[in-house]
């Protein structure tokens, strides 16, 4: 087996491992071979360490042992068109939003039968992040994502009614 | 903003992954490692802003060709002109008198 070959099966056995089906698994598998075939390139040298690949590629969060046990976390899936209207539902439901990576919203909640406090967000778009972080943590947002020139941020809501858990 | 520039990329047309690479490199831009691409893809694809497909090789294996969705076209538009603008200004800041 060339070390090209190693390279592949241990990708395979890493994107297994992450719960990547068989027929996404061959569609990753094949187009590395194809990346490499025309460009000269060692998979290792180009791709990096299978494992960090495949995590990369699933846009795998931290391990799970790394998890704040106090909190239950979720990840959404959004677009640019419709992310705040998903915003909007988490926060009524208590979803506190940590991050944002290309639209997948992460967001986590307090654990235990207390109803949790409800958040709102707000998306504004900018180059010039400083004024504009200075301006919405004025009005007591705290940023919590950015993508593209997209910044997002939250704040309590005190004021709304206690969320319905579902 | 690798995310902007690959988008550009197949603003001009369809293209598979080491394509997109070679056309960002041609653009003066740093060589794009297939470990930092694909992923960056993958995102794009799952924000709704990039859209791929199998083609069936010529002399091997079907390729993945990436496509710009109608998001993707918005999305570029809008950030993008946010960035040359910003680009301008600095530009106009670092070297006022506009050297060739």
């Amino acid at each position: 087996m060339t070390d090209d070959r190693i390279y592949l099966a241990a990708l395979e056995r890493a994107l297994k491992q992450r719960g990547l089906d068989e027929f996404r698994t061959a569609e990753v598998i094949r187009e590395m071979a194809d990346h490499v075939a025309e460009s000269g390139d060692r998979p290792l040298e180009a791709f990096g360490e299978p494992e960090q690949y495949a995590a990369a590629l699933l846009g795998a969060d931290q391990p799970e042992g790394e998890a704040d046990r106090r909190y239950e976390a979720r990840t959404s899936r959004a677009t640019a068109a419709d992310e705040m209207e998903i915003l909007a539902e988490l926060g009524r439901d208590g979803w506190e939003l940590t991050g944002v990576r290309d639209f997948g919203l992460h967001a986590r909640r307090p654990r235990g039968s207390q109803p949790p406090e409800a958040w709102r967000y707000a998306r504004r778009s900018g180059i010039r992040r400083v004024p504009l972080l200075a301006e919405m943590q004025a009005e007591g947002w705290t940023p919590c994502g950015r993508w593209l020139t997209f910044h997002y941020f939250k704040r309590p809501d005190a004021d709304t009614p206690q969320p319905h858990i579902r | 903003m690798l995310d902007l520039c690959v988008l550009a990329t197949l603003d001009e047309r369809e293209r598979h992954g080491y394509a997109i690479a070679s056309r960002l490199d041609e653009a003066g831009l740093a060589r794009v490692k297939g470990g930092t691409l694909y992923p960056l893809l993958a995102r794009l694809q799952a924000a709704g802003l990039v859209d791929a497909r199998w083609e069936p090789g010529e002399h091997g294996p079907s390729r993945k060709y990436y496509a710009l969705t109608d998001g993707g076209r918005t999305v570029l538009r809008e950030q993008g002109l946010a960035w040359v603008g910003f680009a301008r200004a600095t530009q106009k800041l670092i070297d006022p008198g506009g050297s060739p």
